[in-house]
């Protein structure tokens, strides 16, 4: 009975979704009768960095006659899904097309004539490089009707709606039930509440045990240095990139292989697949270690005078200063404002290779300095401005470092993972590594799985986002700041708007006021408006279904925790254009790194490709659905726990938290593909 | 242990100290690599923001002070050059038509070689043809060839007041015609049309050899005189919409005046290829480009009418 009537909710909340999703499918199959094809004349006027108009919007059927000019430098026109680049020269009425599918010379031309034959988002880009911002240069071309974003929208509200009716059905079937038998609970949701924290939690594979290669790696003692030392050179290269190489930022490998390369690993694959990996071959920490530490290699160990000899006490020797870190700023607040700050520059941050240079040389003195004052990696944990969104993302990730068997733990005296032994160095990150039971923190340094006396510590492979608790406000505001550093960067960087791009590139172009103004409502954006409508929309929860005894807080961490994955899937939304769009001038700097003439590999003369350009939007709509579905998920179970399983509570924090949470993706959706 | 430990810090700090010295090293071994006959190697990069070609290295560091000198460039007869180009920002296109050098185009991020070997002493003008930004007309310079008196290093702020663009705007609300005039520097009308419209600037290879004056535009559009040229200014002023009138007060040729009026617009917003004087030659470096899109109706009427006001009729009369 109980089953029966599962799968009939389920299939009526999937008819809900599917009934939502039908009008835009209806609209493409009437529009395919009737189309009455216009033709469309329209001039474009490309200058640094934009084009006028910035959006186009023709009818599926079209015959689109466009004319370029360009009112500064040459730029470029790349239409992408239509097979066209063009070559603007300013000065002259004439422009130069060529198909890129075929390659072949521009030939000159007085306009470009097509068929908008596709529905859709088409982003004409800039292929000429011409200037700072460049890579950045776009605008878009809109066929509709738009089934892309009309499909995606709707499902979105399909989801929420469906979500809405599932936690609706649940509710009264646990009414129904409580009343006859208090003592049943809800069979599906009970799994997803144990999956939580602890060490011995279900559903999790000792990775160690499976590659026992990787742990013998693990616990050598050379094992981190040999990760590190190379990034650490290969960083230094891009240092040097950044001051002598040449200031065309597309040209540099300073940039490309930070903010393009680095950037989507890290997003993409580094943190929801390994964690902080990042923290384990960071370079920035690696030189204030070494001195700190005095050994590249082995701990060096306290040592007292026993009669004639000197016993080793067990705790590591350090040198420098090795003060505590306040009290009071032992939270992640610096790393948040820190992360802001960088990020409201972020325009001259990814264009300038001298500007980047300077930011990440500075973060390396930083490190090292700190390194000599306070204890252990203080900077990592509460000044990097990396440290803080892998913080939050690292919760979601498929690794964990944690203690077989608490039990063990429990009996060691010794402690050597928190102290160091003269196995290993002790926890840099100040943590108890035999408690662990989130990743926040854990650099993955694995310096407890060699000190570990028992061989009680490994590294576990678990579903995604199995941490679940935020520790403070600090860390829900990080979430929030994510969300709109992401909203901001999709805007500037892959919108059409060259006012933003003019304001945010504010050196050049000197707006300082307007400059002001933006970076003001970014910061309150982030700090105020997300938090306070986001705590709004909680305040109703409890408003209607009452605080169930627990603090405000409490409530409304447990409800910011899904905004973790949130996050990270939006970003990822927003990095797949940066690599998809920009990796061939990953080939060309990794022939000539700094843009000196260089051709290491034969490929230095690459052109600039856009790796299936026309297909972004869908991969970016089906990473924002699917997240969308994962996280309305998340948004039932946590508010479940928060105020009981499928109870009244529960329905009324679900509700409108999902609604905002739909907001927020559907407005992505319209930036991504609308 | 301890020696380990020694050892693996030592190679640590070789390796880095390698890691800085070797992309210097590398360049050096893969520029005289890329330079089998020896040749003497001048490097020039275009820099749009200050409008010049440079022989100073410009690196992401030096880049944002945005001061180099232009190259003034001195060869010996008959000494092959080997002339790498490179650009600092945008597209630029390197032209030396007298040395047969080019056009080139030099995309940002490659290094365009050429070689050449200049025959006859002289002192030959080079050019950007690729228009690079405000200060696209001014990116030029010379490469004296041969036993040249006095090295011509061109003294460009006395020359011309070097790149108009970036001096800053005039405060007051400026006059018609002084509006006009002021375009007219700033957009660098008169790095080719000279100071005061007064051309006489060389165009290689050019049909008339130097870029004409534009001072007797008034004549050209046929304006009998002062009074003419003053109603003319003041229909351009006023935005008159000159296609539909067939008649104007005061201007007796109303009407050829108003077909040399467009042809002068078309000229402007089309432009206009410079003729070769001898076709087998390169071609001239100097052409009118469209100012289309760049400057609006009422600017381009601001600068014809700063043109018509250049007229010196007195001399008409003698």
């Amino acid at each position: 009975m109980d089953r029966r009537q599962n799968s009939l909710e389920i299939a009526a909340a999937l008819l809900i979704v599917a009934f939502a999703c039908s009008p835009p499918v209806i609209t493409h199959l009437r529009n395919r009768s009737e189309s009455r094809p216009n033709i469309r004349r329209i001039e474009v006027r490309a200058r640094q960095y934009a084009f006028s108009p910035s959006v186009i919007r023709v009818t599926k059927g079209d015959r689109v006659h466009l004319r370029l000019i360009s009112l500064d430098v040459v730029h470029g026109f790349f239409l992408e899904g239509h097979d066209i680049d063009a070559k603007i020269e300013p000065g002259t009425r004439t422009i130069r097309v060529r198909r890129p599918s075929v390659g072949g010379t521009y030939e000159a031309t007085d306009e470009i004539v097509f068929t908008a034959e596709r529905t859709g988002k088409f982003r004409f880009r800039c292929s000429q490089t011409c200037g700072y911002l460049h890579p950045f240069m776009q605008g878009e071309l809109i066929v509709t009707p738009n089934i892309l974003f009309s499909f995606s929208t709707h499902a979105c509200i399909g989801l929420l709606a469906g979500g809405w009716f599932f936690g609706l059905c649940r509710y009264r079937r646990k009414k129904r039930s409580g009343e006859s038998s208090p003592s049943a609970g809800n069979s599906s949701d009970h799994h997803a509440e144990n999956s939580g924290n602890g060490p011995a939690a279900p559903r999790r594979t000792n990775l160690l045990e499976k590659v026992p290669l990787l742990k013998w790696f693990f616990q050598r003692r050379w094992f981190q240095a040999s990760v590190v030392l190379p990034n650490f050179l290969v960083f230094t290269m891009f240092l040097l990139a950044g001051f002598f190489g040449t200031p065309v930022g597309n040209r540099n490998i300073s940039i490309i292989f930070v903010w393009i390369l680095w950037w989507f690993l890290l997003i993409s694959i580094l943190v929801p697949f390994g964690s902080r990996v990042w923290c384990m071959v960071c370079p920035f920490p690696f030189l204030g270690e070494w001195v700190q530490r005095g050994a590249l290699l082995y701990p060096r160990n306290k040592t007292e005078r026993v009669s004639v000899l000197r016993k080793n006490i067990g705790r590591n020797s350090y040198f420098g200063l090795n003060l505590s870190w306040p009290k009071k700023i032992s939270n992640i607040w610096l790393q948040n404002i820190g992360f802001l700050l960088l990020c409201t520059f972020s325009t001259l941050l990814l264009t300038r290779p001298v500007v980047s240079a300077l930011v990440l040389m500075s973060l390396l003195v930083m490190a090292f300095v700190l390194s000599l004052i306070f204890k252990q990696r203080a900077f990592c944990k509460y000044i990097c401005p990396v440290g803080g969104f892998l913080s939050l993302f690292s919760m979601t990730s498929l690794i964990e470092v944690r203690s077989k068997e608490g039990r063990i733990c429990a009996q060691c005296a010794t402690k050597g993972c928190f102290t160091g032994n003269e196995r290993g160095w002790g926890c840099p990150w100040f943590l108890f590594p035999s408690k662990l039971d989130r990743n926040n923190y854990c650099g993955m340094c694995m310096e407890c799985l060699k000190s570990c006396p028992h061989d009680n510590m490994t590294v576990f492979l678990r579903p995604f986002c199995s941490d679940r608790r935020l520790t403070g406000f600090d860390e829900a505001w990080k979430a929030f700041i994510m969300l709109t550093l992401a909203g901001a960067y999709s805007l500037v960087f892959l919108g059409p708007w060259g006012l933003l791009k003019d304001i945010t590139n504010v050196t050049e172009s000197g707006k300082w006021l307007s400059f002001g103004v933006y970076a003001l409502s970014l910061w309150s954006c982030a700090l105020v408006l997300m938090p306070l409508t986001y705590a709004g929309a909680i305040a109703l929860g409890r408003m209607l279904g009452g605080s169930g005894g627990l603090t405000w807080k409490r409530t409304f961490l447990g409800m910011v925790y899904p905004l973790a994955p949130l996050g990270l899937f939006v970003w990822i939304g927003f990095s797949v254009p940066l690599i998809f769009v920009n990796g061939s001038y990953i080939l060309n700097t990794l022939s000539d790194p700094f843009g000196w003439g260089w051709n290491l590999f034969g490929t230095a003369h690459f052109g600039w490709q856009p790796f299936v350009p026309h297909s972004i939007p869908y991969l970016q709509a089906v990473f924002l659905v699917a997240g969308f579905s994962f996280v309305l998920r998340i948004v039932w179970v946590e508010a479940g726990k928060l105020a009981g399983a499928a109870s009244r509570g529960a329905l009324c924090l679900f509700i409108p938290v999902s609604a905002w949470v739909g907001l927020v993706v559907i407005g992505f959706l319209k930036l991504f593909t609308g | 242990m301890k020696r380990t430990e020694l050892g693996c810090s030592l190679g640590a700090v070789f390796s880095f100290v390698a890691v800085i010295i070797a992309p210097f090293a590398a360049r050096h071994r893969w520029e005289s690599g890329s330079n089998p006959g020896g040749d003497r190697v001048i490097t020039l990069t275009g820099v749009a923001s200050a409008g010049v070609w440079t022989e100073q290295e410009v690196t992401a560091w030096n880049y944002p002070g945005r001061r180099f000198a232009p190259a003034a460039l001195l060869v010996s007869q008959g000494e092959t050059i080997l002339l790498k180009l490179k650009s600092a920002d945008v597209v630029h296109s390197f032209y030396c038509p007298a040395l047969g050098i080019g056009p080139l185009d030099v995309y940002p991020g490659k290094i365009v070689s050429t070689k050449f070997t200049a025959l006859q002493p002289g002192v030959f003008e080079y050019f950007c043809l690729a228009m690079c930004g405000e200060c696209h007309f001014h990116m030029k310079g010379t490469i004296s060839v041969g036993e040249v008196a006095t090295p011509a290093v061109p003294d460009f702020e006395a020359a011309t007041p070097h790149c108009a663009a970036i001096s800053p705007l005039p405060p007051e609300p400026l006059g018609f015609v002084e509006k006009g005039k002021d375009l007219f520097h700033r957009t660098g009308c008169s790095s080719c049309h000279g100071r005061e419209a007064r051309g006489n600037v060389p165009n290689y290879n050019y049909v008339k050899k130097v870029v004409p004056a534009l001072t007797t535009m008034a004549e050209k559009m046929l304006l009998q005189d002062e009074e003419e040229v003053d109603i003319m200014k003041d229909l351009l002023e006023n935005r008159a919409d000159l296609d539909t009138m067939d008649y104007a007060e005061g201007i007796s040729q109303f009407l050829r005046v108003k077909a040399q009026y467009n042809a002068v617009l078309d000229v402007i917003l089309n432009g206009r290829e410079a003729a070769p004087l001898d076709s087998q030659k390169a071609l001239p470096p100097l052409r009118m480009p469209s100012w289309y899109g760049k400057l609006n109706a009422g600017e381009i009427d601001a600068i014809i009418a700063y043109l018509l006001s250049l007229q010196n009729w007195e001399k008409e009369i003698l």
